[in-house]
């Protein structure tokens, strides 16, 4: 019976413990040199394209939009006089959305761990891409990833930082982020994202528990700055790698700051109640600055200067002599401070 | 002593590690159903467990969703020894398999595959009553440690791989364990069989960053099933697994899409090779699941065991 033991042991056992090295086998090939420390990016779990980007969204108009509560946030953004909505209860699931309006293609990307939008040009040196989600985060936000050349973005560093792009910036595009309350007074016959998105999710359900008011964080950043709640929502202007921050609790009673900041005149226009902030360089195309004041009461119009036109929330002119010209967008977003803080730690918060 | 090592055998099931589901992921205690083992005697077992991780819940509803798909294969080597009278010792050895795939939108598929030395499993186990031949009867308690022998910090392509992908957990793990059978029930070679086991999870920390310690939820896994002994070369077993998972936490809080409830049916067949060797088949087959957020989560099991028993 012995010997029946020892050829079990020896005939079962001892191959499987020979091949018992640990292994990985990834179809996925990766450059190792990133522009980022390649040991602070981390595999979020669900894999490459394990959130699947969409690359045809449908619209409706906003009353066909079912699974928006009130308090929900929206990213807009205009394209040749069209505007249109991007749902964080899609975003929140899906975190990328490639469109297109006439021949200006552009991705919404979106982090719902940092809670950043950056819309960017997806046409990469002449060639029209999409981007899609690597599963990969850098200071425990969105690593896109260019399908053109699977090289990988970090959205909150705004540049390629891995692959053949490496070391290549966003072409940025303007976005601003509200509430659905505020979206359906500012743009009522707009066309939103709508749930028919070709995958089967609950719109309706947040998919991160109380992760927008708790203090969590799922992954290790850089940097940790205790001066503001981590998951406060904070405007920040980005002006040669720093950045201004602006709390919405400067917009309660006061909606309009006129700053001059490193060397520019900002004009910052936000609501606490309405729940936006938007930023512009006051200062026109040929060196002229107006003075502004706040039109209350007029959304989408926000701003009306001293020659009479009046400005609306993407900054055109839709009325007056100036009628169509725009004032130029801060390179700017929405983002949680705590992932301010990770990417920029020598923030400053205007006060 | 033979008829008590066939009774035992009909009753086990090896699955120590076996839920390696997205609630976790890593090669989890998941259930003990072993009895304990009569002194003297030894027991050897070789088991493979097959788990598909394919179907996506959103609390207890399904969506109809196939673009990802896990899979976790676990080999598991068990040696169970009575050290005394009324008590014995359970040693567990894995070898984990962990694949992830995911369709691509552009065809193909992305695929890691992870293997390893998994955790092991040293559990000590007391008969309050012992069983005997008479009335069938045992009531059994145990505790033990589950220790983190698998690799918690594999790489690819540079980059640390998801816990959940991991061969092991890398934390220290307790487990409590209660194990009650009665036999000839109805007169009838059948046996009834139910198990209790808690595990309190340990933290790792596989960032190596401070204040970003990982631990994965505790565990409960209630089970009560029938086992019909025949004269014939197979026997069979009918259970009902109940587990528990509680939500991972991370620096405090609850992880999201973490933890949640299952119950099992779980069908087993015993095929006796003679007095002292047995091949089981089994499977898990779930009827109800619970999950806390939205979860890849098991879609089937099945086991392949063989076992072998000598008095020393």
């Amino acid at each position: 019976m012995k010997h029946f033991i020892y050829k079990f042991l020896l005939l079962i056992i001892f191959p499987i413990l020979v091949s018992c090295q640990d292994s990985v086998n990834d179809t996925e090939l990766i450059d190792e040199e990133w522009l980022i420390p390649a040991s602070e990016v981390y595999d979020g779990g669900p894999g490459k394209d394990g959130i699947p980007a969409i690359t045809k969204p449908n619209f409706v108009e906003n009353n066909s939009i079912d699974f928006m509560k009130e308090d929900d946030l929206i990213i807009g953004i205009t394209v040749d006089g069209e505007v249109r909505g991007y749902p964080h209860p899609i975003l929140d699931w899906h975190e990328i959305i490639n469109d297109q309006i006439n021949e200006k293609y552009f991705t919404i990307t979106y982090c719902p761990l940092t809670g950043s939008t950056i819309g960017i040009n997806r046409e990469l040196d002449g060639n029209v891409t999409t981007f899609g989600v690597s599963g990969l985060l850098y200071n425990s936000n969105l690593i896109p990833y260019d399908r053109a050349t699977n090289s990988n973005w970090s959205q909150m560093r705004m540049e390629c930082v891995n692959g053949e792009l490496s070391g290549k910036d966003f072409d940025f595009i303007s976005t601003f982020e509200t509430d659905w309350k505020t979206w359906k007074t500012l743009f009522p016959n707009a066309l939103v994202v709508s749930s028919n998105t070709g995958y089967e999710r609950r719109y309706t359900h947040y998919p991160y528990g109380s992760y927008k008011s708790d203090e969590a964080l799922y992954f290790p950043i850089t940097n940790v700055n205790n001066n503001l709640s981590l998951k406060e929502r904070v405007h920040g202007i980005i002006e040669d790698n720093k950045v201004y921050a602006f709390r919405f609790n400067l917009f309660e009673g006061n909606n309009l700051l006129q700053k001059h900041i490193g060397g520019n005149n900002y004009l910052i226009v936000g609501s606490k109640e309405d729940n936006f902030i938007v930023s512009f360089y006051n200062t026109l195309g040929e060196g002229i600055e107006l003075n502004f004041e706040f039109v209350e009461d007029s959304l989408p119009i926000i701003l009306k200067d001293n020659e009479g036109n009046k400005w609306d929330i993407f900054g055109y002119a839709v009325e007056g002599s100036r009628k169509g010209q725009r004032l130029t967008p801060t390179k700017s977003l929405i983002a949680y401070w705590f992932a301010w803080g990770a990417f920029y730690p020598d923030i400053s918060i205007i006060k | 002593m033979k008829k008590i090592i066939l009774i035992l055998i009909l009753l086990l099931e090896s699955n120590l590690f076996g839920q390696a589901c997205c609630t976790a992921g890593t090669p989890l205690l998941s259930s003990l159903e072993t009895s304990s083992t009569p002194f003297q005697n030894l027991q050897i077992g070789l088991s493979y467990r097959y788990n598909s991780i394919a179907s996506i819940y959103i609390n207890d509803s399904q969506l109809d969703e196939n673009s990802r798909e896990r899979l976790s294969q676990t080999l598991i080597f068990q040696i169970d020894y009575g050290i005394w009278r009324n008590v014995s010792i359970t040693a567990l050895f894995s070898y984990v398999q962990h694949e992830r795939i995911v369709l691509s939108p552009l065809g193909g598929e992305n695929l890691l595959d992870t293997k390893g030395i998994g955790d092991a499993l040293l559990l000590v186990k007391y008969n309050v009553i012992p069983l005997n031949i008479l009335d069938e009867m045992e009531f059994s308690v145990g505790g033990g440690v589950k220790v983190p022998f698998g690799e918690s910090q594999l790489t690819s392509n540079g980059l640390l791989i998801p816990a959940d992908m991991q061969p092991g957990s890398g934390s220290w793990d307790f487990l409590g364990w209660l194990y009650f059978s009665k036999g000839r029930l109805f007169d009838l070679p059948l046996t009834v069989v139910s198990n209790l086991s808690y595990r309190i999870n340990g933290t790792n920390n596989r960032f190596e960053v401070e204040g970003f310690d990982y631990k994965f939820g505790n565990e409960t896994i209630a089970q009560v099933g029938l086992a019909y002994k025949t004269d014939f070369i197979s026997d069979y077993s009918l259970f009902l697994r109940y587990r528990n998972a509680q939500a991972d936490i991370s620096r405090g809080f609850q992880i999201p899409n973490t933890g949640g409830d299952w119950v099992y049916l779980v069908p087993g067949i015993n095929f006796k090779i003679d007095n002292s060797k047995t091949v089981r088949l089994s499977g898990e087959i779930p009827l109800y699941i619970n999950v806390n957020g939205t979860q890849l989560t098991t879609s089937f099991t099945t086991t392949l065991a063989f076992y072998y028993s000598i008095n020393l």
